[in-house]
């Protein structure tokens, strides 16, 4: 039986679909056998991120009415031999056209055939939320070092606790090491102060995932990328190496004392 | 940088912010939260004194940096203690 992870992140737009595509691929490198679910129905993105758009013909709405096989729905990414592949979302449905019981029973066969079952879960924490994230095992919540975004993932935190996934891991994105520095931008350590859960990873802030992103190509594969070697230790972690996981900005002496100073006359 | 023209750094603030935030989301403050507390104090309590389940009052209050469980407890009687 594969895993069943969910990545999810209640505010919308924090990279959610680019760490889902780029572990797929990380995985896929490491020898698993991945398969990548696209639940964010109506609004699909996974299958231009992985630069399969033009092969999608069947989508996990299809499945679960019957009009087609699971098998027949999956599309494989042929760089990778066959070791990756996307069940894609509908596009032009609504995310009720599928019930919770109906992606369950699809992840549950892909987990009979697959190491992982990867599912990118859409912004918000209605309907297609509920659906994705009662059919995993356990949880990845993506977070930016923004109020909203924290709030959020504080949340979505919650709401997963009390549908009984415990398996709850944390992965900071868009990090700006200068700003961290510089005490403009929330670091790593104050984000997770806040959320109390177990850190899986921190990915820097990098111009690379855009250009990768327009070519449909992975980010790690991407020499120059910052990001690259922040996704590979994620990949790392969770194929359960306990590889360091790469800071990005530490607190600079004249944030802290700035604080300090501050701080103290503030009270 | 130099600490002298700076305000508190940004990320500080959005720090506390969001502490004092989540403390209402997580819902320390729901109503239903506040009455099963209540009824879990009520019953500790009741082993060492007769309170007044009425007159019980409890409250957050959250002030700058920190946050206080505030409780008001109206006591009847103190029991005497029979054994230990
Ligand atoms: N580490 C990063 N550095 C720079 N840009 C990034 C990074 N991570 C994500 N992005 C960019 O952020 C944007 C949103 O990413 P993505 O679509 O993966 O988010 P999402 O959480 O899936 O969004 P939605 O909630 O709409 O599904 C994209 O333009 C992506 O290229
Ligand atoms: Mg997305």
């Amino acid at each position: 039986m594969g895993r069943s992870i969910v990545v999810t992140s209640g505010k919308g737009g924090v990279g959610k679909t680019t760490l889902t595509a780029n572990l797929g691929y990380g995985l896929s490198l490491e020898g698993k056998k991945v398969v990548l679910v696209d639940t964010d129905i109506g609004l699909r993105n996974l299958d231009v991120i992985l630069g399969l758009e033009n092969r999608v013909v069947y989508d996990v709405v299809n499945v679960a009415e019957g009009t087609c096989e699971l098998q027949q729905a999956l599309v494989k990414d042929k760089r990778l031999g066959s070791s990756l592949f996307l069940l894609p979302a509908a596009q032009t449905r609504r995310k009720e056209d599928i019930s919770n019981d109906q992606l369950k029973q699809i992840v549950t066969a892909l987990k009979g055939a697959f190491d992982y079952v990867i599912l990118d879960c859409p912004a918000g924490i209605e309907h297609g939320f509920n659906n994705a994230v009662n059919s995993a095992d356990e949880a990845v919540v993506v977070v930016t070092p923004e109020v909203s975004s924290v709030r959020d993932a504080d949340r979505v935190i919650g709401l997963l606790e009390s549908a009984g996934v415990n398996d709850i891991s944390l992965v900071v994105n868009r990090i700006k090491p200068e700003m961290v520095s510089s005490g403009e931008m929330m670091s790593v350590e104050d984000v997770l102060d806040i959320l109390a859960v177990r850190l899986l990873g921190v990915i820097p802030e990098d111009r690379q995932v855009i250009v990768s992103t327009n070519k449909g190509e992975p980010i790690i594969l991407n020499e120059k990328s910052l990001a690259t070697s922040a996704i590979k230790a994620i990949v790392n972690r969770l194929e359960g190496r306990e590889v360091p996981i790469p800071t990005f900005g530490k607190r600079g002496f004249w944030a802290r004392l700035s604080d300090a100073i501050t701080g103290r006359r503030k009270q | 940088m130099s600490f002298f023209s700076r305000a508190k750094p940004s990320a500080s603030m959005a720090k506390e912010r969001l502490r004092m935030v989540l403390i209402q989301d997580r819902s320390l403050l729901s109503p239903g939260m506040l009455d099963s507390m209540r009824k879990d104090m009520i019953e500790v309590l009741n082993k060492y004194f007769v309170v007044d389940n009425e007159g019980i009052e409890i409250d957050i209050d959250s002030k700058d940096t920190s946050t206080m469980l505030v409780a008001n407890i109206p006591i009847i009687q103190t029991k005497r203690r029979t054994n230990q």
